[in-house]
């Protein structure tokens, strides 16, 4: 499942960097053309720092606000509400100082602290994504009376990456319970997240059953870029509409 | 075997996810079709009232020239043709007076002549159309300051341009109605009617000196045809202000974008 994942990301990401040079994406596409580029340099990175330093948090811990910033960006252009825009610029520029101000403190962390501080990031991401998912989707029934078309591809991205990020919440948070446990009671990572301890924990369950499904969305979710791109190239000037 | 298991589980919730998400977009659009199709008879109800309206207004304007012009010819021309035919009905009996009396008769024919044009050029809806709203008001107060019930003043600022056929017929009423509950109700000596024609706005202003009123009536049942003058403002997109108050005479503000072009009343002010 992880190479389906591998596979697609890889097609969309030479997919947007292609429209992305030869100017066929629409406006709204260009963020989330950005975030699968970025996504892949992220995970290329995070392999090669696998590879030779065999750790690769920073490098998430890096990126991650990175992403976000393409997605917070695809919701500003897609959002029309002038409050939420103004959140979503604030979000970014938190997320930034937050990680500006962590870097040189996140290297210092031995693994597992280091663990829970990109858990939270990427849970304090999918929550945000996850907002601004429903801010969008309740936007579009307000643009009937501003006679604003629905895409219907920007809404299968966003409804993919509503799906994604509450997927990612779940793990994120099951994931930092079981590692704050193994911190606080000195269980090793490897008995909390061991199948037999699933019998007893609840985090544990939750972490176990939404690892293959957070793969899932994030397969559906390429796609639905993968399409959305596709679509956006070849109608880049006209809305598509229902 | 264990493998097995896994992977046919992983399948089922993969296409349960699947089915999830194809059913979460149609659901979303599904909401978003009726909604359009909401707003759309919505659109067209309001559509509908406002040529409903706009049909009673012209209506009513022509009802009110149709009263002025009946009533023109019955105090006045049809008085003044009486006593000519009286006066030529003497002149073979009293040959002294034949030259005078004949005069006179040419003269009173002139004048009906005269007041028989200023009827046809009588307030309808091509009067409007024709000659614009700024000229039409003109004639209009031309026409009350003859009859002497009160004093009327026009004042015009900017250059004045066309609102509309519709906008200016619906103004027009505004301004009739205004000007009748002056002279029926307020005991009004003066009228002041100010047009101010700007690039970003359109104000109508008709004050008078009479009576006024306490404008907590609005909120009253007796307020009624003032409401309904609000609502008629509303349904060209205008806003109509009010400002009285017993003793001070009443003055009705009409504030119009001439940008708004396509223009709707919100749905509660004409329900």
């Amino acid at each position: 499942m992880e190479y389906s994942a591998w596979g697609i990301l890889i097609i969309d990401s030479l997919l947007g960097l292609s429209l992305l040079f030869l100017k066929q994406l629409g406006k709204s596409m260009y963020p989330v053309a950005l975030a699968v580029i970025i996504s892949l340099i992220e995970e290329i990175v995070a392999h090669l720092f696998t590879l030779k330093f065999n750790y690769n948090l920073n490098v998430y811990f890096f990126f991650n606000p990175i992403e976000y910033a393409c997605f917070a960006w695809f919701f500003y252009v897609n959002i029309d509400y002038k409050t939420c825009k103004k959140l979503i610029k604030a979000s970014v520029l938190l997320f930034f100082s937050f990680i500006i101000g962590y870097l040189y403190y996140f290297t210092k962390l031995t693994p597992l602290p280091a663990k829970i501080l990109l858990d939270y990031v990427i849970a304090t991401k999918g929550l945000l994504l996850t907002l601004w998912s429903i801010a969008y989707i309740i936007n579009i029934f307000d643009q009937i009376s501003n006679y604003k078309k629905l895409s219907v591809y920007v809404l299968m991205v966003v409804a993919a990456l509503l799906f994604y990020s509450c997927f990612s919440i779940i793990l994120n948070f099951s994931e930092i319970y079981l590692v704050n446990y193994s911190e606080l009671h000195n269980v090793p990572l490897t008995v909390m997240f061991s199948p037999l301890n699933k019998a007893h924990m609840y985090a544990s369950q939750q972490y176990a059953a939404v690892k293959p499904l957070l793969y899932l969305t994030n397969i559906l979710l390429y796609l639905c870029i993968f399409v959305a791109l596709i679509k956006s190239a070849t109608k880049p000037k006209k809305a598509y509409s229902i | 075997m264990s493998e097995g298991f896994d992977f046919w589980i992983l399948l089922t919730v993969a296409i349960g996810i699947l089915v999830l998400f194809v059913l979460f977009i149609i659901t979303i659009l599904f909401i978003y079709q009726r909604k359009t199709f909401e707003h759309q008879q919505k659109v067209a109800a309001i559509e509908q009232n406002l040529k409903q309206e706009i049909l009673k207004t012209q209506i009513e304007v022509q009802d009110q020239t149709l009263t002025y012009v009946s009533r023109e010819i019955h105090d006045n021309i049809t008085q003044v043709l009486s006593f000519v035919k009286l006066s030529l009905g003497v002149v073979g009996k009293d040959a002294a007076h034949t030259q005078t009396k004949i005069t006179e008769s040419r003269e009173l024919i002139s004048q009906a002549i005269n007041d028989l044009r200023d009827l046809s050029k009588s307030m309808s809806f091509d009067t409007i159309k024709a000659a614009g709203l700024e000229k039409t008001i003109a004639f209009e107060l031309d026409r009350i300051n003859k009859s002497g019930l009160i004093k009327a003043k026009l004042s015009v600022e900017g250059d004045a341009f066309s609102l509309g056929e519709k906008n200016e017929l619906v103004l027009f009423r505004i301004f009739q109605e205004t000007v009748n509950n002056a002279l029926k109700h307020a005991n009004a000596k003066q009228l002041k009617i100010e047009l101010r024609y700007s690039a970003k706005v359109f104000n109508l202003t008709i004050a008078d000196d009479g009576d006024g009123f306490p404008t907590s009536i609005l909120d009253e049942h007796r307020g009624s045809g003032l409401k309904n003058l609000q609502n008629r403002a509303n349904l060209i997109g205008a806003v109509a202000t009010i400002k009285s108050s017993p003793g001070n005479g009443c003055s009705v503000m009409i504030s119009l974008d001439p940008l708004l072009e396509h223009v709707y009343a919100n749905a509660d002010s004409i329900s």
